[in-house]
């Protein structure tokens, strides 16, 4: 069975011949791993590049599908600043702490109004250039390999970049008038980057925003209901317009349990990652709740065991995910983020190796 | 309602002008500055983190509430008198190095804060050099270490083996997504908090001890 049908199949809720797998890697580790296969591993240049490099890599290890996502536009790469920062197209700068590029400058730090908001200009979602990657992976790739189109900071999340979280939060809840119109015009950013992005081929768009702490929501589920569920919706509608046949996963971090009915009830069909050690993240539980509606994506446990279990201890943590979650199709193994620069190869092996030993249909377990 | 009672529920509402001119009149009034402290603005932020704990609450309302505490510390602070400022102890907290991550630090710092700690917050991406020249300079009883990250975790580890001189006057706490109680036993912390409510238990347990 081609990579695309057995994915495909699995997020339709049905038995392909095996569980799917999409993982994504740091760069540490792409860079590791690129090394010993004799494959590129430099990374793409965009605002979510994990999910968009790292292609041949993950393919050779077993990934069933590939990430496109919007690139620079060719007007506006990433330039490296006299002091070593980088400085992107949204105007934030990023410097280097360990082994991660973090924001130390935000472009709408000091906006307090709409007129101000105004002097901002957000990227020009179609500008000459932003998709020339996307297009190539997708003549590379269509047919083969799922194809999974990548918006994970689709309105919350990249709103509040370029803010900053804490007087995000603060002038969300004190009802400032630039956050309704900041949100309303990073949707249709991403709105108009997710059309084009299904337009290319895309089988499956991966929205995204990160509602979760480790114990909870980071903001109340009313808020999440009056604020950001409306404009998801919309984003979703507009997708579902131009092909209903495209698939909506959507990634949160943390814990979201309160919101899953609503993320159902707008149209996410794939939940991702359903991270293991935020509370009440349980797969098996979803599974027998939700599973006869969406599908899930993720499971894998990156904050213990795939950093620092012995490869034994990462095939059993397979092997639990596709016992919870893998019956009538339904699931794609994926760990819960990108894997981490403390994983080591091994157990990388060991989790895909894990899959076809476990994973294969029907499941003996 | 009593005026301190009202500057709680307005630091409870985060209506950081409203603290400021109450804490203002209040004090025109000739109320005690260590009073308003007292009675007025930790009450409002314990009823905050008692909220947080059981999701009543969530990140937002803690940071306006803890804005509009500030606001009114602002005024009053400056008025404490030595006596006064015999505080609960002093804590110092900080993101470990090569993390970046502070919002769950911050909270943590405004909760102890709220619960009447003085906070020393020393950053991010904080050396275990630095936590240690914290500890000889503040002198604090609780030290606090975050961490988001897998790999930066263990930075926790190598800053509690530098601290160990100063164990006997330092209990220390941690916490972040990926850290355990069990992590917190193999490293050698003192204590650990799942959130920044929680945090507060843990110090005020640990110096009970």
């Amino acid at each position: 069975m081609l990579a695309r049908e057995r994915f495909l199949r699995a997020i339709n809720l049905q038995e392909p011949d095996r569980v799917p797998v999409f993982a994504n890697l740091t760069p540490q580790v792409a860079e590791k791993l690129g090394k010993k296969m004799g494959l590129p591993y430099e990374a793409e240049d965009s605002f979510l590049s994990t999910r968009i490099s790292h292609t041949e890599i993950l393919l050779e290890l077993g990934n069933d599908a590939v990430g496109i996502g919007p690139g620079r536009a060719i007007s506006s790469p990433t330039v490296e600043l006299p002091d070593g920062k980088l400085k992107d197209e949204f105007g934030m700068v990023y410097q280097r702490f360990g082994y991660y590029d973090e924001a130390v400058v935000r472009p709408l730090a000091g906006v307090t109004t709409t007129d101000e908001l105004d002097q901002y200009q957000l990227p020009d979602p179609l500008a000459p250039g932003r998709f020339d990657l996307a297009e190539k992976m997708v003549s590379k790739y269509k047919g083969q390999y799922a194809i999974v189109g990548d918006l994970e900071a689709t309105v919350f999340e990249l709103s509040w970049n370029l803010v900053g979280l804490e007087k995000f939060l603060m002038d969300l809840t004190m009802g400032e008038d630039y956050i309704t119109e900041l949100l309303k015009r990073v949707a249709a950013y991403n709105t108009a980057i997710g059309v084009r992005l299904i337009e290319l081929g895309a089988d499956v768009l991966w929205l995204g925003d990160d509602f979760g702490t480790q114990q909870g929501m980071m903001i109340s589920p009313d808020l999440y209901r009056h604020v950001f569920k409306p404009l998801q919706r919309n984003v979703i509608a507009a997708f579902k317009g131009v092909n209903p046949q495209v698939k909506i996963a959507y990634h949160s971090c943390g814990s979201i349990v309160p919101i899953i009915d609503d993320l159902i009830e707008i149209g996410v069909e794939i939940l991702n990652p359903v991270q293991p050690q935020a509370k009440g993240m349980d797969l098996g539980v979803f599974k027998q709740k939700y599973g006869d509606r969406i599908a899930f994506m993720g499971g894998v446990d990156v904050q213990g065991v795939l950093p620092n279990g012995t490869p034994e201890e990462v095939a059993s943590e397979v092997k639990k995910r596709i016992a919870a979650a893998g019956r009538g199709g339904g699931y794609v193994l994926a760990p819960a983020h990108n894997i981490q620069p403390d994983t080591s190869i091994e157990n990388i092996y060991a989790m895909y190796d894990a899959v076809r030993e476990y994973g294969t249909y029907p499941l003996s377990l | 309602m009593s005026l301190l009672e009202e500057m709680s529920e307005w630091v409870i509402s985060g209506n950081a002008n409203k603290v400021k001119a109450l804490v203002e009149q209040a004090l025109a009034e000739g109320v005690a500055p260590a009073s308003i402290v007292n009675e007025g603005l930790i009450p409002g932020m314990t009823v905050i983190g008692a909220k947080f704990k059981v999701n009543e609450v969530y990140v937002p309302e803690v940071l306006i509430a803890a804005r509009a505490m500030h606001a009114g510390m602002a005024v009053v602070k400056p008025l404490l008198s030595v006596s006064d400022t015999k505080e609960k102890g002093i804590a110092v907290i900080g993101t470990v190095k090569g993390d970046l991550h502070d919002i769950g630090k911050n909270l943590v710092g405004m909760m102890l804060e709220g619960a009447g700690y003085t906070v020393i917050d020393i950053g991010i991406d904080v050396p275990p050099e630095k936590f240690l020249q914290a500890v000889q300079e503040h002198k604090p009883q609780i030290v606090g270490l975050s961490a988001l990250l897998t790999t930066t975790m263990t930075n926790m580890k190598a800053t509690i083996e530098l601290l160990k001189p100063y164990r006997d006057q330092v209990k220390i706490m941690i916490g972040g997504a990926p850290i355990t109680p069990k992590f917190a036993d193999e490293i050698g912390a003192d204590g650990y908090a799942a959130d920044a409510a929680s945090a507060v238990d843990c110090a005020n347990n640990l110096l009970a001890s």
